[in-house]
C-alpha cells in the first residue's frame, strides 16, 4: 500500500488511538469483509488519508495530534474522498450529536463489535460480495 | 485580652522606674560626690565619700534585688488574674461556651463596678459599708458561677445570674425612688442580659416582670407605704454612675453578640460553600468515572463478542455458553455505567431534550424489540398497544422518549416473575394537550410508603427491599428527572403482589 498502486477495494481506515477498542473495530471490519489499517495518531491518519481512497473510515474524535472533528472536516473537504464512508465513534452525546450531518454514521461508544461489523458490510460495494454471511 | 496588655506595660514602667531611679538619683549623686571629692580632696568629702559609697551600694543592690523578686511575683500575679478573669471554656460546645463568656463577662464588669463603687462610697454614699458587703457578694457569686459553668451546668448559671441581676435591680429601685430614680433603668440592661442569656422567652418573662414590679414599687412609693430608702437622696454622682455601667454592659453585650452572629454566619458560608464544592467534585467525579469505565468496557464488550461470535475461530458449546454469560454482564454493567453518566450529567445541568419530529409508534416498536428476548428469557409476556388516535407524528426528543420508555419497561422484566407487561402509548383526554406513555406489569408491586422514594436516585442501593433485583437504582430517578425536562409528569398506582402502572404525561405537540 505503501507505493502509489490503486488502493485496493474493501479497504478500511480505523483511525482509533485504543488499541483494545481498535483490534475489535479491526476485527469487525475483517469479518464484513474489508481489508482494514489501524491508525493510533492524528498525524498519520492525516498523512494516510492523503495517500489512500478508503470505502470505509472508522473515526474516533478523541485522538493524540490531530483532533478527530479537524480530520472529519479534512476529509469532508477532499473531493477524492467523495464515496469514502466515515463511521465516528465517541462517547461524547453532545458531540456525537453536532457531527451526525457530516458522517455518514455516528456510533456512541461503547460499539458492539456485531453492531460495527453488520453496518460496516452494508457500505461494501455490491459488486464486490466475496461471500460473506 | 487587654489584660495581657496591661500586664505587659506594668512590668516595663517598673523596670523603668528602676533603671531612672539608678540613673537620675544614684548615680548622679555618686559621680557628683567623686568628683567633688577627686577636685576639693577635703577631709569632709574624703570621710563622707565612703560612708556615701557604703550607703548607696546597699540601696542600689536592694533595688535591684527588690526588683529581681518583684518582677516574678507581679509576672505570675497579673498572669494568675487573667487566668482568674478568663472566662471557662466548655469543650466540644460553641454555645455553652459563648454564653459562659457572656456570664463571666458581666460578672467581671459587676466585679470592677462593685470595687469602683467601694472606692469611691465613702465620698459619696452616707453608708459606705454596705458597698464592701455589695462588692464581696458580687466576688463570690463570680466565682461560685464560674465553678459551676465549670462543670458543664451553663444554662444553670445564666438562669441564676439572671434572676439574681433581675432581684438587684430590683432591690435598687426599690431603694431609689421607684420609677423616679435613675436605677430603673437597670431593668433595661437586666432584661437584655437575660435575653440573651437564657434565650429570648425568658427575656420577655423578665421584662413583663420588670414593667409589673417598677409599676408597683412606684405605686407604693407614691403613696409612701414603703419605709424610707437607705440610700437617701441621689447625688448626680451616682445616677451617672449607674447610667455608665449599664451602658457599658449593654455595649459589651452588643459587641458580643454581634461578634458571635458574625462567626456564625461565616461558618455557615464556609460550610454551604464546602458542601457546594464536594457536590461539585462529587459530579465531577462521578461523571469522570464512568467516562473512563467506557473504554475499557467497550473493549471487554467487543472482544468478548468477537469470541461469541465465531470471529476468532468456532467455539464449543460449553464456550459460547460461558462467553454469553459475559456478555450478558458486560452489558449489565453498561447500563448502569451509563445510569451513572447520565445522572451525573442530569446533576451538572448538562443535559438538554431536543425538539425533531419523531413517531411515537416507532419508539414502542423500538423498545418492545430490544425487549422481547429479555422478557421471552424470565418467559414473561411483552405487549404494545398503540392507540389509533395517536398522532403518526409528533414533535419532542425521540432518544429521551425511548430511554424513558426503555427504563420503565426493563424494570417491569426486572421485578416480574409471573404474568407479563404491556406496553401503551394513547391519548389520555380529549383535548389532546398531552399523550401518555404506560407501561403495566404483573410484578412484585410497590408498597404506599416506598411510592414516593423510588424515584430518589441510589435509593435501592441503600434500603429497597427488593434489592435482590440488582442495579443502582438510577432507572426511575432518570426517567423521573427526563419526564421533568419535558414538562410532562409521571404517576404511579402500585398494589404489593399486584403490580404496577407507571404512566408518563408528556405534551402533545404536533407537526404545524
Amino acid at each position: 500500500m505503501e507505493e502509489k498502486a490503486p488502493t485496493p477495494k474493501n479497504f478500511a481506515f480505523v483511525i482509533e488511538d485504543d488499541e483494545d477498542q481498535a483490534y475489535v473495530f479491526d476485527s469487525a471490519l475483517r469479518m464484513a469483509g474489508f481489508d482494514a489499517e489501524t491508525i493510533t495518531d492524528g498525524t498519520t491518519a492525516q498523512k494516510r488519508i492523503a495517500e489512500e481512497v478508503p470505502q470505509i473510515i472508522i473515526l474516533d474524535l478523541h485522538l493524540p495530534g490531530i483532533r478527530g472533528d479537524q480530520l472529519l472536516q479534512q476529509i469532508r473537504s477532499d473531493d477524492r474522498l467523495e464515496n469514502t464512508q466515515v463511521i465516528v465513534t465517541t462517547a461524547d452525546a453532545a458531540l456525537a450529536e453536532s457531527l451526525e450531518d457530516e458522517a455518514a454514521l455516528v456510533l456512541l461508544k461503547p460499539v458492539s463489535f456485531t453492531q460495527l461489523s453488520t453496518l460496516a458490510a452494508r457500505f461494501r460495494p455490491p459488486q464486490e460480495d466475496s461471500g460473506q454471511p | 485580652m487587654s489584660l495581657k496588655r496591661i500586664r505587659q506595660h506594668l512590668i516595663s514602667a517598673m523596670t523603668g522606674v528602676k533603671q531612672r531611679i539608678s540613673r537620675y538619683l544614684v548615680s548622679p549623686i555618686g559621680k557628683a560626690l567623686n568628683s567633688i571629692g577627686q577636685r576639693l580632696s577635703s577631709p569632709i568629702v574624703k570621710r563622707v565619700q565612703p560612708i556615701y559609697q557604703r550607703c548607696v551600694q546597699p540601696i542600689t543592690r536592694t533595688l535591684e534585688r527588690l526588683h529581681r523578686h518583684l518582677e516574678p511575683l507581679l509576672r505570675r500575679g497579673l498572669q494568675g488574674l487573667q487566668n482568674y478573669l478568663s472566662p471557662p471554656v466548655i469543650e466540644g460546645s460553641y454555645e455553652k461556651t459563648r454564653i459562659a463568656v457572656l456570664v463571666n463577662t458581666v460578672l467581671v464588669v459587676l466585679v470592677a463596678n462593685a470595687a469602683v463603687l467601694m472606692v469611691l462610697a465613702p465620698f459619696i454614699f452616707p453608708k459606705p459599708a454596705y458597698f464592701i458587703l455589695l462588692f464581696l457578694i458580687i466576688a463570690i457569686m463570680r466565682h461560685s458561677a464560674v465553678f459551676i459553668m465549670r462543670r458543664g451546668y451553663v444554662l444553670i448559671a445564666s438562669f441564676i445570674l439572671a434572676t439574681v441581676l433581675w432581684l438587684g435591680a430590683t432591690f435598687l429601685v426599690y431603694i431609689s425612688d421607684g420609677l423616679n430614680g435613675p436605677h430603673i433603668l437597670t431593668y433595661i440592661t437586666v432584661v437584655l442580659i437575660a435575653g440573651l442569656l437564657v434565650g429570648g422567652r425568658i427575656g420577655i418573662i423578665f421584662a413583663i416582670l420588670s414593667m409589673a414590679l417598677s409599676l408597683g414599687i412606684s405605686y407604693l412609693n407614691v403613696h409612701r407605704l414603703l419605709p424610707s430608702t437607705p440610700l437617701g437622696v441621689q447625688t448626680p454622682l451616682s445616677i451617672w454612675f449607674i447610667l455608665a455601667a449599664n451602658l457599658v454592659v449593654v455595649a459589651i453585650f452588643q459587641y458580643q453578640a454581634l461578634e458571635s452572629l458574625n462567626r456564625a454566619l461565616k461558618r455557615a458560608n464556609r460550610l454551604a460553600q464546602e458542601a457546594t464544592e464536594a457536590n461539585d467534585y462529587k459530579s465531577k467525579l462521578l461523571a469522570r468515572v464512568s467516562h473512563e469505565l467506557r473504554s475499557p468496557l467497550g473493549a471487554i464488550l467487543g472482544i468478548t463478542e468477537m469470541l461469541h461470535y465465531g470471529a476468532l475461530g468456532e467455539t464449543s458449546p460449553e464456550q459460547h455458553d460461558a462467553t454469553q454469560r459475559v456478555l450478558n454482564n458486560t452489558r449489565y454493567l453498561q447500563r448502569l455505567v451509563a445510569d451513572l453518566l447520565d445522572q451525573s450529567r442530569m446533576e451538572a445541568g448538562q443535559i438538554t431534550v431536543e425538539e425533531s419530529e419523531f413517531s411515537p409508534a416507532k419508539i414502542v416498536q423500538q423498545v418492545h424489540s430490544l425487549l422481547l428476548s429479555k422478557a421471552q428469557e424470565k418467559k414473561l409476556t411483552l405487549e404494545f398497544d398503540i392507540d389509533s388516535n395517536l398522532p403518526s407524528t409528533l414533535i419532542g426528543d425521540p432518544d429521551r422518549t425511548e430511554q424513558i420508555l426503555f427504563n420503565l419497561a426493563s424494570n417491569a422484566i426486572k421485578f416480574t416473575e409471573k404474568g407479563g407487561i404491556v406496553i401503551k402509548a394513547y391519548l389520555p383526554n380529549q383535548d389532546k394537550s398531552e399523550w401518555a406513555l404506560q407501561v403495566t406489569d404483573t410484578g412484585i408491586g410497590i408498597p404506599p410508603e416506598d411510592q414516593k422514594r423510588i424515584f430518589e436516585a441510589f435509593w435501592q442501593v441503600d434500603d429497597s427491599p427488593a434489592r435482590k433485583y440488582g442495579g443502582v437504582g438510577l432507572g426511575l430517578a432518570i426517567v423521573q428527572q427526563l419526564v421533568h425536562l419535558m414538562k410532562g409528569h409521571i404517576t404511579l398506582k402500585s398494589e404489593v403482589d399486584h403490580g404496577s402502572t407507571f404512566t408518563v404525561f408528556l405534551p402533545l405537540s404536533e407537526k404545524p
